[in-house]
């Protein structure tokens, strides 16, 4: 992060303050303005049905990704690795949609490339291949669509595991089948609704969920009986290829 | 639930200091036998200053009573099975009273508290769970019960049962150290569901409590539950609740220590339990325990009685969905059960039961109705229920949608 700092300071009050030399330095690497490489992540190139295009996250963003944020100050939180390991490779969990969006923020400003959470459709695309079957609902009665969703089988292990410990799509996308879910950009059930508006986002995983845009930790139980996610983390995606 | 058995099977000093330890709590908390007891430990046995006069005269007691003859009871014995689960037994007694054998076997283990951050504790049980496993006899039954443990254990263990009379609930006289084991007989005189916990003595008492040893024995009445007019009340299944108040230590960044074997934590443990705020409260001793797969069943129509023990600290118990129809809060059958209460009131250190039937199909969630401990230490069960709808009880007129503006 140290060392790459220079470059993240583009701002003209800011430049203005250093010799002639580093000047001419910054206002060079502003004209070019390329992708900043030491802030891209690795994707994978999904061929999505519409015969678009869409580069995926190969893993969901890790921890060693995510404090760099926090070390820059624009991510809230600070995450470490489960109780009893030292890896940075786990994916970042216990992040809400709005620190979600501060990291996509951050990257954004730094990588100097859109990108964005997926869709859900776009998720289901992406992962169509590693994701089981919609189960077959507990009850059948309309009466008892409320309960239907909830899971007494095929439930993973909650324990978080390290980046790339679940299958990998043929397109090369990493761990869409695992404990972590995803946040959307979607809203539930008012796809027009701003987000800043927008009371809770779908987060995918082996089951579609709902979750409050303010959640970090889909406590289990109380009143809600469905079968809420584990973990919720998340995974970048963009729709040009950074530097094409 | 991860299943990693203590490791500890040579002497090792610090079990050699966990002893001493043991033995100092013990001491301080009068009781015991001492003399024969510290007999058997050899060279690392701290001898327990408890008064002469007090050990002698508790042996002088019962060296002059008289032996009980029980030859002519008849004997049965009673397979323990895990909770949530009840062991086979009648609602009302067949025949006079019986001697109903029990074997509790103590085991120190590994356990994940919660998945999602990887929380475990060296566990302290009674066959393996927590809570221990449920006991059910009827009134003037005697519970015989031998309790043995492993030489691989780290700690000394006994049992306080409530129901019990004399020598503090049984714990004076029930002491093991690792590769001992030993025999009980006691008399359920009154009826109820019961605590019984483990009490080595001083600070090891929340100790092991707070590690998972406790459970219920439930004295039924001989000729079964009633109701306040003294009408029969039957149930189908039972579903056995312990709920379990852990304090896990901390790292100084806030992540949950690890420990090599049972009773390294003990210094921390002491600590955490200090501040009377656990972080994790859970039925059946870990965190989702009781929910998903795990999740109890049943079908509309059956009758469940729910019992709910805590042996350390008040709880609350509520069936989101349901009601407690008959309910007896301090768990003892003598009284009559309240009826049709929403949420009941289970004081620490007892066991309640309450009987529902259920009406309508779908989840019912069984919380400490606390909230906080439901949703964010662990409190949650779930009951996953068949059957059809009845739309006199509860219909969905207009599902959610936009208002009018």
């Amino acid at each position: 992060m140290k060392t790459t700092a220079p470059l993240v300071k583009r701002r003209p009050i800011i430049g203005a303050m250093f010799m002639g030399a580093v000047l001419a330095l910054g206002a060079a690497l502003w004209v070019q303005r390329g992708p900043d490489l030491t802030y891209l992540p690795d994707l994978a190139e999904v061929h999505l049905p519409q015969g678009k295009s869409l580069y995926v996250q190969v893993h969901e963003v890790t921890l060693a990704d995510w404090n760099r944020c926090f070390d820059a100050g624009a991510c809230a939180l600070q995450l470490r690795p489960p109780v009893g390991r030292a890896e940075q490779s786990f994916p970042a969990t216990g992040i809400s949609w709005i620190d979600a969006n501060d990291y996509i923020a951050w990257i954004n400003r730094n990588a100097r490339h859109r990108f964005r959470l997926p869709t859900t459709a776009e998720w289901l695309s992406i992962a169509a291949e590693v994701i089981p079957d919609k189960p077959v609902p507990i009850f059948a009665s309309p009466n008892l669509d409320w309960a239907s969703a909830y899971l007494i089988e095929g439930l993973k292990s909650r324990r978080l595991e390290a980046a790339g410990s679940y299958s990998v799509t043929k397109d090369g996308v990493a761990d869409l089948d695992g404990n972590v879910w995803e946040w959307t950009q979607d809203c539930f059930n008012d796809p027009g609704l701003p987000s800043d508006r927008c009371p809770a986002f779908y987060v995918m995983g082996e089951h579609e969920a709902v979750m409050s845009f303010l959640v970090r930790d889909p406590a289990r139980g109380g009143c809600a009986v469905g079968s809420p996610p584990a973990h919720l983390g998340m995974r970048l995606v963009t729709d040009s290829k950074p530097g094409a | 639930m991860t299943k990693l058995y203590n490791p500890g099977l040579m002497p090792t000093s610090r079990r050699n200091v966990l002893r001493g330890t043991a033995l100092a709590g013990a001491a301080a908390f009068v009781g015991g036998i001492a003399t024969p007891a510290a007999a058997r430990l050899g060279p690392h046995a701290r001898v327990r200053p408890v008064s002469p006069m007090v050990v002698q005269a508790q042996a002088d007691a019962i060296a002059k009573a008289t032996p009980m003859d029980v030859s002519g009871l008849t004997r049965v014995r009673q397979e323990l099975v895990a909770p949530p689960f009840a062991p086979v037994h009648e609602q009302v007694a067949s025949g006079p009273p019986k001697i109903v054998e029990i074997t509790m076997e103590t085991e120190e283990r590994l356990m994940v508290v919660d998945e999602d951050t990887g929380a475990s504790i060296w566990a302290l049980t009674y066959n393996g769970s927590v809570p221990g496993p449920l006991i059910i006899v009827h009134q003037d039954d005697y519970v015989e019960l031998t309790l043995r443990n492993p030489a691989a254990s780290q700690m000394e263990h006994n049992i306080d049962f409530h129901a019990s009379t004399g020598a503090l609930g049984g714990g004076g006289l029930t002491h093991v150290f690792p590769g001992e084991e030993t025999v009980m007989r006691w008399k359920a005189t009154k009826t109820g569901v019961f605590t019984y916990h483990c009490a080595p003595g001083g600070e090891m008492i929340p100790y092991h409590v707070c590690h998972g040893m406790n459970g219920t024995v439930m004295v039924l009445p001989r000729d079964g539950l009633k109701d306040g007019d003294g009408n029969p009340l039957r149930y189908d299944e039972i579903a056995y609740f312990g709920e379990q108040d852990y304090y896990l230590p901390k790292d100084e960044k806030g992540d949950y220590k690890q420990y090599e074997a049972a009773g390294d934590d003990f210094a921390d443990s002491l600590d955490a339990m200090r501040t009377l705020t656990p972080t994790h409260s859970v039925f059946n001793g870990a965190v989702g325990a009781l929910t998903g797969e795990n999740a109890l069943k049943s079908t509309v129509g059956k009758t469940v009685l729910m019992i709910h023990n805590q042996a350390n600290r008040d709880t609350r118990p509520h069936l989101i969905g349901g009601h407690g129809n008959f309910v007896w809060q301090s768990g003892k059958f003598g009284n009559a059960p309240e009826v049709g209460l929403e949420t009941w009131f289970v004081r620490g250190g007892s066991s309640a039961a309450a009987m529902y039937t259920f009406e309508q199909p779908g989840v019912y969630a069984y919380v400490n109705h606390n909230l906080i401990e439901a949703a964010l230490l662990g409190a949650t069960a779930h009951f996953v229920v068949d059957g059809e709808w009845d739309n006199a009880l509860m219909e969905q007129l207009v599902p959610p949608r936009a208002t009018e503006t």
